[in-house]
């Protein structure tokens, strides 16, 4: 692939490099014909101020005619600080970097969430503390805002927020399923996992770690010994960040980064109530994936360290906490294509992880990614969804935790006869034949409204050298009743305690369907619209919660609104939970 | 008998019976308490007068009932917190005057609005320098919302006029009311500005009654509030600076000039491709969802600041906590023993006019003892005008306390301009 490089601003303008500049990087961003904006074939900046109603003039696209050129490589900070052109850029570059490490680790190209090709991104939305995505406005806006002496923050030259909110969005083009109210799990995964491709993608700019590193002997290339424990590390590499992040542009961040590391694990966090909110349920994911991270690091280090001596190199160092930063976040992205289409929890999560990580390297290598998974996961109370102890010692699973293969959910073999290899990889049509013929093996409830969403084939490159290519479908169900009637889906089904009978509910399943290159079926990660447990759970938490739309129903959505999901959900960052005192009308 | 024998005397007793006479202010609060001591001797305590419904008119004929029922004098008027809808006849030509007449002994206010809560003053832990943490400063805020009322159609040129009215509507509750907070300054030297478990100020004045301040927490007493700060220096005092700062005529050449950056080339929209245009249409109205929520949150944190009073004569208890919203209430509720105490309620002002959050639901109705009892029966005080507010009064909450409650509401009011209910001790 051709690139381009492009200067960005490494984490935020307040880090600085050993010789008091603004820590820069300079980024390959995939080449293309641009426009003025900068406006590409995925990503579209335009620079509207809403709070001052100016639109600013697009970065002249002249300044791009030569591949090579980066227009910003040279200027001083104070000129790229005062250039909107320059902040344009910045959010341009770091929206398709992200985009292109997606599609990088997934093997094809990545659709937005809202159905057309182009994000818009806004630089200077409006004078607010808050920058998110609207699926409305099929874009990302970010605010600026004065602290003291007239100085002014901009939201659009944090690395770590444009990533953020730029998660946000592919994760509603890959799973829109996961903005349906559901549980707390669900609630806190779209935090939880835009932190953490966030921070990894943050750990991944070899310039930021080493800053970080070094922040003790900033000139020095060498680094003491005793620098590189597991505690060490977290508190240099990860309490170091969230100290920068605290720097007025991320304090938000800097609050949830800080709150994930040093909070203690308790095996019970759960069934904890504060733990429901889902901020604070999102800092369990973030937690348990960065503390393995910092493990796995710690584990390459030993490899190489030596007996004698105090201090070592502090680029090799960095380079591999580089390596494993991007390693887990290949394993992250990967694993979206192995989560469930609906309600989604923290242990289908760890399952999906297992399995993208298990498709492509069988052996868990010398550093051992999926154990520290596991066990960081484990201290959280988290475990697999699959691939449980039992599983594994009948050897129903290759591994602990990796999902179940199609062949255990029935008795009855599936029936291939009915398809077209070659259309299942491409037709939506066909994917449907498959599950309507094979519907009594698969299990898949027949009363309910059911389609296939998406269908993605996709070729994935292991560290080998061999291409795995895959096939996978999303179907979704629906089912729309009223509470009286959940005993006619399955009988142990319960509505919640004083829900009335006429309070109108829509139940979600459906599945994902990943066909190998025979086009066999090797998972179908199952949720079923008929499965009581779940959908008592998730009925009691949103009744209780009372999670309802503008018509007081409940499972339909949230009642935002329209493009106000994501603002809301930020805004509530730091608030504690509302207790439910409130009167609500019927 | 002369005042200091009287004085002397009624010492000793308690109250033989209190009334409360409530009048129809339409979106508003207006209570006058009277309590009856043995030997006829009164002692009348008004708490708030105001209304954001009603034109001067009718606020002059309840300024004039009020002074005939109170006889022309009374003990002491707490004003709950600085909302038009609880203060804006002190500040009206005539019916404020009047009110000065009723020669009060002390004016109750919550801290936040002591003289020396200063906005640049950010050294706790005193509650009165504490005050800017808790609102920054309720005169800043007010200029926003007065900012807001008089130039919402410049600063949010994208609204409908129907948002337009909802926003206007709302600041307008909280504009700066100056004449009335001058008239209450003037009405008498003697000032309490209350807190959580600071000393009402009616100790002496009502002899035989305990009068309890459960509200406003202070900031050392309560984190909720200190979160609800928190949001305000990071967005509405931005939002704040950046729009209300504006002069009049800065406004109308702001549009396409930018503040931010100078030197930058601006387009003019109208120009602009039409998925431009669509795009900043879009913002816009994001841009009115900010102004919006601010606003409501700014609505919020006055009512925050409400006086919340508990009176107890024996067994007999009489609540009245203004406009206060769960997060006032919160602190106050932690305390196990007041709990109790709330449980023998038998007269309750409903709060903030029958909203959603202002009758903390299982923390604070729960423990009334009468709802759903015959003998005694809990009596409910509802001051409201629909429509006047987004939800409020809240229809469920309306249907309980009719249910379990004897329900007086000023909708139900037809002519009258007040009703009386006598609590007999």
């Amino acid at each position: 692939m051709i690139t381009r490089k492009m200067t960005i601003i490494a984490q935020d303008p307040s880090i600085k490099d050993s010789k008091g500049k603004i820590l820069r990087s300079r980024v390959d961003i995939p080449y293309e014909k641009l426009g003025p904006g900068p406006r590409g074939f995925r990503v579209h900046i335009v620079d509207y101020d809403s709070s001052q109603q100016v639109l600013y003039r697009p970065l002249d696209h002249k300044h791009y005619a030569n591949q090579d050129k980066d227009p910003f490589e040279n200027v001083p900070d104070d000129k790229l600080l005062q250039d909107p052109g320059f902040h344009a850029q910045n959010v341009y570059a770091i929206i398709m970097r992200l985009l292109s490490r997606f599609e990088a680790a997934l093997g094809r190209r990545i659709s937005w969430g809202f159905g057309f090709h182009q994000l818009h991104a806004t630089p200077h939305a409006f004078a607010e503390a808050n920058a998110y995505y609207s699926e409305d406005a099929q874009g990302l806006f970010f605010g600026y805002f004065p602290v003291t002496k007239g100085e002014i923050v901009y939201t659009c030259l944090s690395h770590d927020i444009i990533a953020h909110e730029t998660t946000h969005a592919l994760l509603d083009g890959l799973r829109d399923t996961y903005t349906v109210p559901s549980g707390p799990d669900q609630a806190g995964f779209h935090e939880g996992f835009s932190d953490v491709v966030a921070l990894l993608s943050v750990f991944g700019l070899s310039d930021v770690v080493k800053a970080l590193l070094s922040r003790k002997q900033p000139e020095s290339n060498y680094i003491q010994k005793n620098e590189l424990q597991v505690e060490a590390l977290r508190k240099s590499v990860l309490l170091g960040l969230a100290e920068q992040f605290g720097k007025e542009i991320s304090r938000h961040r800097a609050d949830c980064l800080r709150r994930a590391v040093v909070r203690k694990p308790r095996i019970d966090a759960q069934q904890i109530h504060d733990f429901e909110e889902s901020h604070i349920r999102g800092e369990i994911l973030s937690a348990a994936v960065l503390n393995s991270f910092i493990q796995v690091w710690r584990k390459r280090l030993e490899s190489w360290l030596p007996n004698e001596g105090k201090a070592v190199a502090v680029d090799r160092v960095v380079e591999d906490g580089c390596d494993a930063a991007n390693h887990l976040l290949t394993m992250c992205i990967r694993a979206l294509d192995y989560c469930p289409v609906v309600d989604i929890t923290f242990d289908d999560f760890l399952s999906a992880l297992l399995t993208a990580d298990f498709e492509l390297l069988p052996d868990d290598g010398k550093y051992k990614y999926r154990e520290e998974l596991r066990k960081e996961f484990k201290l959280w109370g988290i475990e697999p969804a699959s691939g449980t102890k039992t599983q594994f010692q009948k050897g129903e699973v290759p591994e602990l935790g990796i999902w179940k293969k199609p062949s255990g959910e029935s008795e009855k073999p599936l029936d291939y006869e009915c398809v077209h290899r070659e259309s299942l990889q491409q037709d939506k049509n066909e994917v449907f034949r498959f599950l309507w013929e094979n519907r009594e093996s698969l299990k898949i409830f027949e009363n309910a409204y059911t389609w296939v969403i998406s269908l993605r084939p996709c070729m994935r490159l292991a560290p080998d050298g061999f291409a795995l290519k895959e096939t996978v479908a999303e179907y979704r169900q629906t089912l729309d009743i009223q509470a009286g009637q959940l005993r006619s889906v399955c009988k142990d089904m319960e509505k919640p305690k004083g829900m009335p009978d006429s309070t109108q509910i829509r139940l979600n399943g459906g599945g994902v369907l990943v066909f190998d290159d025979f086009g066999h079926l090797k998972y179908h990660i199952h949720s079923r619209i008929d499965d009581p447990d779940r959908q008592n759970k998730r009925l009691e938490y949103l009744w209780r919660n009372r999670i309802i739309d503008s018509k007081k129903r409940y499972g339909f959505s949230d009642g935002s609104p329209e493009g106000q999901r994501f603002a809301r959900m930020h805004l509530r960052r730091d608030r504690r939970i509302e207790p439910k005192e409130e009167w609500e009308d019927e | 008998m002369s005042n200091n024998k009287r004085n002397k005397s009624i010492q000793q007793k308690k109250p033989e019976q209190v009334k409360i006479t409530m009048y129809d202010v339409g979106f508003g609060d207006c209570f006058l308490l009277t309590f009856s001591y043995a030997g006829g001797e009164k002692r009348h305590v008004l708490i708030d007068c105001g209304s954001s419904s009603e034109k001067k008119e009718h606020m002059t004929k309840v300024v004039d009932q009020l002074f005939k029922d109170s006889e022309g004098s009374v003990d002491a008027i707490v004003v709950t917190h600085r909302h038009k809808d609880h203060l804006s006849a002190f500040g009206l030509k005539g019916p404020g005057e009047k009110l000065g007449k009723l020669n009060p002994k002390i004016v109750i206010q919550p801290w936040t609005e002591h003289p020396e809560a200063k906005e640049e003053d950010l050294k706790p832990p005193t509650v009165f320098t504490g005050a800017v943490r808790h609102l920054k400063s309720p005169s800043a805020a007010q200029e926003f919302a007065n900012y807001l009322v008089n130039y919402s159609d410049k600063i949010l040129a994208a609204a409908g006029s129907r948002t337009l009215s909802q926003i206007t509507r709302l600041a307008s509750l909280d504009i700066e009311n100056k004449e009335a907070i001058l008239q209450l300054n003037k009405m008498c030297k003697k000032h309490a500005y209350v807190y959580n478990g600071s000393k009402s100020g009616l100790e002496k004045l009502l002899p035989g009654v305990r009068v309890s301040v459960l509200g406003p927490p202070t900031l050392a007493q309560t984190e909720t509030i200190r979160s609800q700060t928190q949001r305000h220096k990071e967005e509405f005092w931005e939002l704040f600076n950046r729009l209300a700062a504006k002069s009049e005529s800065n406004l109308a050449t702001a549009k396409g000039k930018s503040e931010l950056f100078p030197r930058a080339q601006a387009d003019p929209v109208a120009k602009s491709p039409s998925y431009v245009k669509w795009l900043i249409r879009k913002l816009d109205s994001a841009q009115l969802q900010n102004v919006q929520r601010i606003v409501r949150e700014l609505d919020k944190a006055l009512n925050n600041t409400s006086i919340i009073l508990l009176f107890e004569i024996g067994d007999k208890a009489l609540l009245f906590p203004g406009d206060a919203q769960l997060e006032n209430w919160q602190y106050a509720l932690e305390d196990q023993n007041l709990q109790k105490r709330l449980s023998k309620v038998e007269v309750y002002k409903v709060g903030h006019h029958g909203s959603t959050n202002a009758t903390p639901r299982k923390k604070l109705w729960d423990l009334f003892k009468y709802r759903n009892t015959k003998k005694p029966r809990l009596i409910s005080l509802l001051s409201t005008r629909k429509g006047h507010h987004s939800e409020v009064p809240r229809e469920s909450l309306v249907n309980t306390l009719n249910s379990e409650t004897e329900l007086h509401s000023t909708e139900k009011f037809g002519r009258k301009l007040s009703e009386d209910y006598e609590i007999r001790i």
